[in-house]
């Protein structure tokens, strides 16, 4: 047989033949569940993010490093008491977990490292050899001189970071090995890897393709002061254009609830402001953006998935569209809008790719309706509109914590 | 559309070109864009959907001025075949590939519009060449014409100006290799002599000009066009300035047009004036718009070329948006002495590439 071989990014660099990665071949696991040392490690990680002066501005790292601070581990911990309170159990680590990351949503290999690592899980991580932003290096280093300090010297085993081409052998070789996969990357990524074979008790938990929208109740918008109404339109835009649109928790469409006076009192305005911030901070090239949104645009007026344009500027489209199911749009801040009386008529939307509804005005009564809907289906998020983005141990309708431990019967 | 506005096309596409100032040629473009407007409107669908859900227009809307017309995006004939013919009529179908791993664009021709566009192109032509038919010079290999079933946009070209020269000679073989023998057999009978040579741009440059070694070219007396963008010629930090440097310095050529056109609008032919822009015709018009919001730029400043042209009525490829950026230089005041407007590209749109979660093992596949 072939050697099959990777390049090693973390703990060192090096290539080295699949077989011998660390993580693979341990067989002690010191780490417990929640493991003082693991958040030493990530308090670490995210103080040498803070003090580094040339990535603590990138929106994405600063709300890493807000992430990965010791305050908001112990938050997670507390959160998932309930795991502990089982009576004649122990929660122990799964064991070895394979990470499939998404190559251009950059931060997300950290957030799906620590979890696993605060699950006392040894871990190897795939991550795409394409060009990558600059930052990613920076973390790579980071967490590699990390591992070199003394007390850090336990992680050496526990996080092995690499990279391959495309290669089902390799992919093969780990998936047989591993306890359980997270494989990020949509429905491409998904079943590619759900046709590999695995070990028969692996776990595998997926983040196929989803679409997320935001929902404004008109009245509370129209009422809300004018800052309030900017401030909106701007976490508006940092949910969407953050990602170029494509983050599979920004919105595509956007439920205007109220009367149609309502709607169309607001919804102009609306996309306005959200073209002042894209103008201002979306730096994409305008030609470009233009070329490929009037595309789309046309495509969907011959598709009759439209027939009226809200907003048309290279940064900001909005059209109106009721397309059942809804559409993923081109992105780069190409928005579907429709006008609906009640929440209740989002139910006809709901489908199980349905991730984030972000929204804006609705009260606990709307909240306790729409999470009615959400039963068996769609939906695995209800927030705030700013918040879209926001990654936690519970995505997806995962609580990853405990989706990456296991529990011990004792009697 | 009737059997007399045809006529009447065709009378106004033999008028003398580069000769119509600006108020006539407006009232004279605007005639039969608002023919086409309706003619398309009524018969392709996908053209009425856009006047009307994008543009706001209707079949019996007219315009006053051609900044009125609604336009589609050029890469809408890769997406979608379109007619505005009954389909017994589609005499041919070109086909461009663009770049590799593309897909093709349709543009559907019937008998009267594919008459008008070689009319229109041998009016342009003629301009430059003159009426005598030349020895011509073929800067390509006659492979690109094999698949005839559906015309490349190169072959349609070549095929569109070889029957403006004579005893024609291609200079490379099947295999894309420059043939010297057939190049020297050429310049044997017509060295120094009247001749047309037509290739793409940066073939002229790497076989012309780069790979012959014959040091006895004169082309003091040819007339070359070229067309096909200047992308590869940049990589190699060629201007168009440099490139007719050169070309004089080595062969002694002087006339050299340039050619901007694309096989999704016939008529849309835009040749380099003797100032070095490209000069629209007058059946054609360029319109620069502002991408950010596609309003009409004014001259000197860039934007998305717009195309125009009063010939397709097969199809709907009047009025295209291009991804092209260029600049309109001025109208009717050229030191050419041409009418009309002229202005340059700058280059094209990046393509839009954007980041996103579903995007990790499944692409970067090999």
């Amino acid at each position: 047989m072939e050697e099959l071989r990777v390049k090693l990014i973390t703990p060192e660099k090096k290539e080295t033949e699949i077989s011998l990665l660390p993580a693979l071949n341990e067989k002690e696991f010191p780490l417990e569940v929640f493991d003082k040392q693991t958040i030493a490690f990530s308090d670490a990680l995210s103080k040498t993010i803070l003090q580094n002066k040339d990535f603590n501005h990138i929106p994405a790292l600063a709300a890493l490093a807000f992430w990965l601070r010791k305050s908001n581990i112990q938050r997670i911990i507390k959160e998932n008491k309930s795991l502990f309170s089982i009576p004649d159990t122990k929660i122990l680590p799964l064991g070895k977990v394979l990470h499939i990351c998404p190559s251009n949503v950059d931060t997300i290999f950290v957030y799906s490292l620590l979890i696993s690592l605060l699950a006392g899980n040894k871990n190897i991580l795939r991550v795409s050899s394409k060009t990558q932003p600059a930052f990613l290096d920076f973390l790579f280093e980071t967490i590699n001189s990390l591992c070199l300090q003394n007390e850090f010297k336990i992680f050496f085993n526990y996080i092995n970071i690499v990279s391959y081409p495309h290669n089902t052998e390799i992919s093969a070789f780990i998936s047989k090995k591993v306890d359980s996969r997270i494989i990020w990357g949509g429905d491409n990524t998904a079943l590619l890897f759900k046709s590999i074979i695995t070990n028969p008790r692996c776990r595998d938990i997926v983040f196929a393709d989803r679409i997320s929208f935001s929902v404004i109740k008109c009245s509370a918008f129209l009422n809300a002061p004018s800052e309030i109404k900017k401030e909106t339109a701007r976490k508006f835009y940092n949910d969407s254009y953050t990602f170029d649109q494509k983050g599979c928790s920004s919105p595509q469409q956007v439920f205007f609830v109220g009367t149609k006076e309502e709607y169309e009192e607001i919804v102009n305005d609306f996309f306005k402001l959200v073209d002042g911030f894209a103008k201002d901070q979306y730096d994409y090239d305008t030609a470009s953006l233009a070329v490929m949104k009037f595309n789309e645009l046309t495509n969907d007026v011959i598709e009759n998935s439209t027939n009226k344009v809200i907003s048309q500027t290279a940064f900001t489209y909005s059209v109106e569209s009721r397309d059942i199911p809804m559409k993923h749009g081109c992105g780069g801040g190409y928005f579907y809008s429709v006008n609906i009386k009640s929440v209740y008529s989002i139910q006809e939307y709901i489908n199980p790719k349905i991730q984030t509804l972000s929204y804006f005005g609705l009260n606990t009564e709307d909240i306790e309706n729409l999470s009615e809907i959400s039963k068996g289906g769609g939906i695995d998020r209800i927030v705030p509109i700013g918040r879209a983005l926001d990654f936690d141990y519970v995505w997806d309708g995962y609580n990853l914590v405990s989706a990456l431990t296991k529990i011990l019967h004792i009697m | 559309m009737k059997k007399t506005d045809n006529l009447e096309l065709q009378e106004y596409i033999n008028t003398p070109q580069f000769s119509i100032n600006k108020v006539e040629k407006q009232l004279l473009l605007i005639h039969f864009l608002n023919q086409l407007h309706r003619h398309h409107f009524r018969n392709n669908e996908a053209y009425a959907k856009v006047s009307s859900g994008i543009f706001n227009k209707n079949e019996n809307d007219s315009f006053n001025s051609i900044e009125e017309i609604p336009f589609l995006p050029v890469s809408i004939f890769k997406t979608h075949y379109l007619r505005s013919v009954p389909d017994e009529d589609v005499f041919k179908v070109l086909t461009s590939s663009g770049t590799t791993g593309t897909v093709p664009s349709r543009v559907v021709l019937d008998k009267e519009t594919s008459q008008l566009q070689t009319l229109a192109l041998s009016k342009i032509i003629t301009k430059v060449v003159g009426n005598e038919r030349l020895p011509m010079l073929i800067v390509d290999s006659q492979s690109v014409l094999k698949d005839r079933a559906s015309f490349s946009a190169r072959g349609a070209g070549i095929l569109g100006l070889s029957i403006f020269g004579r005893n024609h000679q291609y200079i490379l073989d099947e295999n894309y290799e420059l043939d010297e023998e057939k190049l020297s057999e050429f310049l044997k009978k017509f060295n120094g002599k009247r001749m047309l040579i037509f290739g793409f741009t940066f073939m002229v440059w790497q076989y012309l000009f780069l790979q012959s070694k014959n040091k006895e070219i004169d082309l003091s007396n040819a007339i070359l066009i070229h067309s096909g963008g200047w992308k590869k010629l940049q990589e190699l930090s060629v201007d168009n300035q440099t490139f007719r440097q050169k070309l004089f310095e080595r062969f002694g050529l002087r006339q050299i047009y340039n050619f901007y056109g694309m096989v999704e609008q016939v008529g849309g032919v835009f040749l380099e004036n003797t100032e070095g822009y490209l000069h629209c015709p007058n059946f054609s018009d360029i319109i620069i718009r502002n991408p950010y919001d596609f309003s009409v730029q004014p001259n000197g400043v860039e934007g998305l070329i717009q195309v125009v042209s009063i010939l397709p009525k097969s199809y709907p490829g009047h009025s295209l948006l291009t991804e092209d950026i260029g600049v309109c230089m001025g109208e009717d005041d050229s030191k050419s002495g041409w009418k009309g407007k002229y202005f340059k590209i700058i280059g094209r749109a990046k393509k839009a590439e954007l980041r996103g979660c579903s995007d990790t093992f499944a692409q970067t596949k090999q």
